[in-house]
């Protein structure tokens, strides 16, 4: 699915992205971050130097460390800490890291990789990587150590924390760095980025020379790029023995952690600090039978808790959007009643998924309801949230847990080359760690939804890593660009089945981004450079080709961003009235053009009330608006022509459908002669256009943008095209001989057919 | 879902799979033998890794899901028999149980139980004292506590665990085949004891070969004798235990009764309502005890004076030969059914 990687980061809530330096300000080597370590740290304070003269590098025990975390002057900047330092300073040495700081440095100081096991609230992102910089001394190397983060959030709120805690201001001596946002300077010595970042740093430079110290934390989430550059840094490790590797987890799976991380010197157990949370006990119940409804169940249950069990807050997980929206309005329903009939206390509901609006997912944060009256039952809070509530959000005063045990996962078949979220049983580790949530601030329960039997048997023990999950094109032309060559060799933690990797090379093959010997070509050295799928990618540099780069970029950006169509539940029929505006009778990309057209022409401040007026999505609006103009900067760098075709010419449209052929001519599916289903071409499914189209049943050739698995199988996303236009742009992969007898296959020679009889007829005409 | 459920229509396709594709070598195919794979095995510098799972050979399946059944539901179990949880106690006093044992029951299950207004009720399971820290770790956190990672010294500890488990089942195991053999030997000593008294007496005249002919046959007759002595004295035993057995009966037999309909309910998962079977609290269930009584419901059987298992009919055949031997062996029964007043 073009597009999932995007979509999954704009999930997360962002700020309104600063376009990177590196992008940027690629002329002045001076402010290119990728370069920065070229020059001396002139700005490193000679105070700070001098509070740390007594310590020698690797070291240094806590009792020194402590020594210059005491002050009265701050060791990074010279100047006088303040207040809040000390306030700070003193709820950190409170916390269970600390107190095996010692045991940390010397393992520290020992080993080039170490294995660090915390669990959460065990302080460990907050604490590690400041350990680690009063050790590494980066003024005297000039080296810097970053600590990743999975999620852009994660990486922006850590290092504001972080900053708070070493009272400097946040950018300079420590910063954070994430895609479409880099908030660092030459100054900064701590610098916080997601895993995506640092291993698109990684290609520029495949040393990581800039560091001196590379942390790898929530490394137990196991994200595509979190698997990659520890494989990488497997091999980093080699080159540059003076680089130290931390990998922070916290599940169980440590010792998988050891034993990928382990060298021949160990045994092949890399050493392990494993330091506990700050936990309550939790009870867990189960249900004596299966439930036959778990979102039925769940609501019960929910409501049961807040009749029945004391003060504290409800954590609720379900699937997806739709259901937790539909969840809240049964709860905030019943709880109201139930204040009314049973003089309980009033039920505050909120809603918790990755699209939500940041300032409603800030809302999550807010205390339970006060009393309704002086004296009454106190308030409840209940949080319906998807598996972000999971690890990644802490929510305080979490008191019960109810668990259904499913979540949306990411699955990919590469058979039939579907990447698709669907709703599986969760793992026994995910299981445990939503019940963990209960015990946060004090002893809680966890209502599990399923019987004990269940947990032990239908649960797998470990969520399935991302890598294998996922479709790997974009991967390995990553990897290709890293150098890494020898994919059937490549170290990963967990290595993908055989036939995703397959599926990914020959993707690569037909994009042409990979010759026939499988060497990078130089469009998937330009493609490389997108922070896209493949296939977007290509699409995107050969939109010049057709005169419509500006049109293709907007499409590019639009599916790269949430769905900009919004249809709530109760106004269906008003929703695709107002879509109908806007449709284009050849698909559903140039009517979702037209809308970013119209939503670029009006004024400046009514995009939100013309958007909610028109059921659209203000938010995946703008964010897509943002991601076009970061993509822009990219291939104005490659010197892309920009130039279009007027708005009045003919073939305006032609040539925006052509260019979508150049991307997509793998997702193609022709209409069968009988019924009103289609075929995939060359995978051979059947599929139906999807009831959200404004694409008429009678066109022949459509290319779809999404498959989505359900009972039925459905395209959505489509626009027509022309079978010529295929057999044009994608001669290899419209070989006529590669295609087995069938429909397909004779509308294909028929079109050949055509496209010789023209030839000729031109010749003709011609002479 | 019965008739009155939505019908799903479904059109699958001609090769849902796409097993061409799996059968093609395509591109891919040739680069990842060119590196150095091949079929069959997985990616990767280390395939004997224990941590890898069958994902990385077949990638991960999973099962697509349109409905809101709870985790572990079938869905279609209209056919089985549910609610018979709520009629044990009425079961249990039918079948003789005091009221008081039937309280504590309804009690041990209520305490079970949170139930409230919505109907959701919920079994007690373990305590989760943290999200990770199991017992391996745990040992894992003491043992880096002193001396950094001995990782290894961990696994040999487990291992000579595991070591020392094997070897105490096997030690089991042999010991309990040392019994036998003791046993085996006891009784051949015992017949040798008795052919070694003849042994003997066989010492002294030992010259004539005719009449150790005839003391064998004579020793041959002695340990029959012997034997037959043997055999009556388990005869008495047997019918003395009958004899005691014959109480026990009666009242397992009024148990069995409630066993059988417990065990009925029992396999009928959605009529679990009393516990589902593995439950970790200590409190007395129902059904633990259930399954020690049905453990015991072959043996009743062979003390009933079947001792192989008999299927179907004869079985039912050979119960009610026994039962009436039984009966015609107790003074008191025989009474009873004769109508004869006791004295």
């Amino acid at each position: 699915m073009p597009g999932e990687r995007e979509i999954l980061d704009s999930d997360r809530p962002t700020k309104k992205a600063k376009v990177s330096a590196a992008i940027n300000g690629a002329s002045k080597d001076m402010d290119n971050p990728y370069l920065a370590h070229m020059y001396a740290p002139s700005t490193a304070s000679s105070a700070g130097q001098d509070l740390f003269a007594g310590l020698t590098r690797h070291q240094t025990t806590t009792v020194q460390a402590q020594k210059a975390e005491d002050g009265p002057l701050n060791p990074f900047t010279g100047s006088q800490l303040s207040k809040q330092y000390f306030d700070i300073l003193k709820k950190r040495r409170d916390l269970p890291v600390h107190a095996q700081r010692d045991e940390f440095l010397r393992l520290y100081h020992e080993n080039q990789i170490l294995v660090f096991v915390g669990e959460t609230g065990s302080g460990k992102t907050t604490q590690i990587p400041q350990f680690v910089l009063y050790d590494e001394k980066p003024f005297e190397t000039g080296k810097k150590v970053a600590c990743t983060q999975p999620r852009r959030v994660a990486a922006m709120s850590v290092a504001k924390r972080v900053a708070d805690e070493m009272d400097v201001t946040l950018g300079d001596e420590v910063g954070y760095n994430i895609r479409f946002e880099n908030n660092t300077s030459s100054k900064t010595v701590l610098q916080y980025m997601t895993d995506g970042m640092l291993l698109r740093e990684a290609m520029n430079d495949p040393n990581l020379s800039r560091y001196s110290c590379i942390i790898l934390d929530e490394a137990h989430e196991r994200t595509l790029a979190t698997d990659i550059l520890m494989g990488l840094l497997k091999e980093v490790a080699l080159r540059r023995p003076d680089l130290k590797i931390v990998v922070m987890s916290a599940t169980l799976d440590a010792q998988k952690f050891q034993r990928y991380f382990g060298v021949k010197e160990n045994d092949y157990n890399a050493p392990l600090l494993a330091v506990p949370g700050r936990t309550h006990p939790v009870e867990i119940f189960y249900t004596p039978e299966p439930e036959r409804d778990y979102v039925e169940a769940a609501l019960r249950t929910v409501l049961q808790i807040h009749g029945s069990e004391p003060e504290g807050d409800i954590l609720l997980f379900l699937t997806g959007e739709e259901e937790i929206e539909e969840a809240c309005k049964r709860l905030r329903a019943e709880g109201d009643e139930m204040q009314r009939e049973y003089d309980t206390g009033p039920l505050k509901v909120y809603a918790l998924y990755g699209t939500l609006p940041p300032n409603q997912q800030q809302r999550i944060f807010d205390p339970a309801p006060p009393p309704a009256r002086a004296g009454g039952k106190p308030g409840r809070k209940v949080v319906v949230s998807t598996n972000i509530a999971e690890t990644s959000l802490t929510i305080d005063g979490i008191v019960y847990v109810v668990d259904p045990g499913f979540s949306k996962q990411k699955v990919y078949n590469p058979r039939i080359r579907v990447e698709s979220l669907l709703v599986s049983p969760i793992s026994k580790a995910s299981a445990q760690q939503r019940a963990g949530r209960a015990g946060r601030t004090r002893p809680g329960k966890c209502f599990r939804l399923y019987t004990e039997d269940a947990f032990k048997k239908e649960l797998i023990d470990q969520t399935y890593p991302e890598i294998l999950r996922s479709n790997l094109a974009s991967t390995v032309l990553e990897l290709k660009k890293l150098g890494i060559d020898d994919l059937v060799h490549f170290d990963f933690m967990d290595p993908p089945a055989p036939e995703t990797m397959m599926r990914a090379l020959e993707e690569l093959n037909y994009l042409a981004c990979l010759d026939d010997e499988g060497d990078l070509t130089t469009l998937g050295r330009m493609a490389s450079e997108y922070p896209l799928d493949p296939a977007l990618a290509v699409m995107l540099i050969s939109s010049s080709e057709f005169q419509c780069a500006s049109e293709i970029l907007s499409i590019t950006a639009l599916l790269s961003v949430p769905q900009v169509f919004v249809r709530p539940s109760h106004k269906r029929k008003e929703a695709d009235q107002a879509k109908a505006q806007f449709a284009h009778p050849d698909g559903d990309h140039l009517t979702m053009l037209n809308v970013y057209h119209a939503f670029k022409s009006l004024e400046q401040g009514a995009g939100q009330k013309w958007c909610s007026d028109n059921y659209l999505s203000f938010r995946s609006l703008t964010s897509a608006d943002n991601v076009r103009n970061q993509l822009k900067v990219i291939m104005e760098k490659q010197e892309i022509d920009m130039k279009t075709t007027a708005f009045t010419d003919r073939n305006y449209y032609n040539n925006i459908r052509q260019a979508l052929c150049a991307g997509f001519f793998m997702q193609v599916a022709k209409k069968m002669s009988t019924g009103k289903s289609y075929k995939t071409v060359k995978d051979n499914q059947d599929v139906l256009l999807h009831p959200s189209t404004m694409l008429g049943q009678e066109n022949e050739w459509v290319l779809y943008n999404e498959f989505v698995l359900t009972t039925k199988n459905y395209i959505r996303t489509v626009t027509s095209v022309k079978p010529e236009w295929l057999m044009d742009i994608a001669p290899n992969y419209y070989d006529i001989d590669s295609f087995e007898k069938g429909e397909i296959k004779t509308a294909l020679v028929r079109t050949a057919e055509k496209i010789a009889r023209k030839a000729k007829l031109d010749k003709r005409l011609q002479r | 879902m019965g008739l009155a459920g939505p019908s799903k229509k479904r059109k699958i396709s001609h090769d849902p799979n796409n097993t061409k594709w799996t059968r093609s070598t395509g591109f891919g195919h040739k680069m990842l033998l060119s590196q150095g794979w091949s079929p069959g095995t997985i990616l990767g510098p280390d395939p004997n890794n224990p941590h890898h799972t069958a994902a990385s050979q077949v990638g991960i399946k999973v099962m697509l899901k349109d409905d809101n059944l709870g985790l572990g539901c079938r869905g279609n179990q209209e056919d089985t028999c549910t609610g018979l949880g709520d009629l044990q106690s009425l079961l249990g006093r039918l079948n003789g149980k005091t009221d008081d044992s039937v309280r504590s029951e309804e009690d041990t299950r209520r305490k079970m139980w949170i139930e409230g207004r919505y109907g959701m009720r919920f079994v007690k399971g373990e305590v989760l004292e943290s999200t990770w820290v199991t017992k391996e770790l745990r040992k894992d956190v003491e043992v880096d506590g002193k001396d950094g990672s001995d990782e290894e010294a961990k696994e040999s500890d487990s291992e000579d665990e595991e070591e020392d488990e094997s070897e105490s089942s096997e030690g089991r195991k042999a010991k309990s085949k040392k019994e036998k053999k003791r046993k085996d030997t006891d009784s051949k000593k015992k017949k040798r004891k008795s052919s070694d008294s003849e042994d003997d007496e066989d010492a002294d005249s030992s010259s004539s070969s005719s009449s150790k002919d005839r003391k064998s046959d004579k020793a041959k007759r002695k340990a029959g004798k012997a034997l037959r002595k043997a055999e009556k004295q388990a005869k008495k035993e047997r019918k003395e235990a009958k004899r005691l057995r014959k109480d026990e009966k009666r009242r397992a037999k009024a148990e069995k009764k409630a066993l059988k309909s417990a065990i009925a309910a029992s396999s009928a998962p959605s009529s679990t309502a009393s516990t589902p079977p593995a439950m970790p609290s200590a409190e007395p269930e129902p059904l633990p005890k259930l399954d020690k009584k049905s453990k015991s419901l072959p043996n009743s059987l062979h003390g009933s004076g079947t001792s192989t298992p008999i299927n179907g009919r004869q079985a039912l055949r050979s119960k009610w030969i026994a039962q009436k031997r039984m009966a015609v062996m107790d003074a008191k029964a025989l009474n009873e059914i004769l109508m004869i007043k006791a004295a």
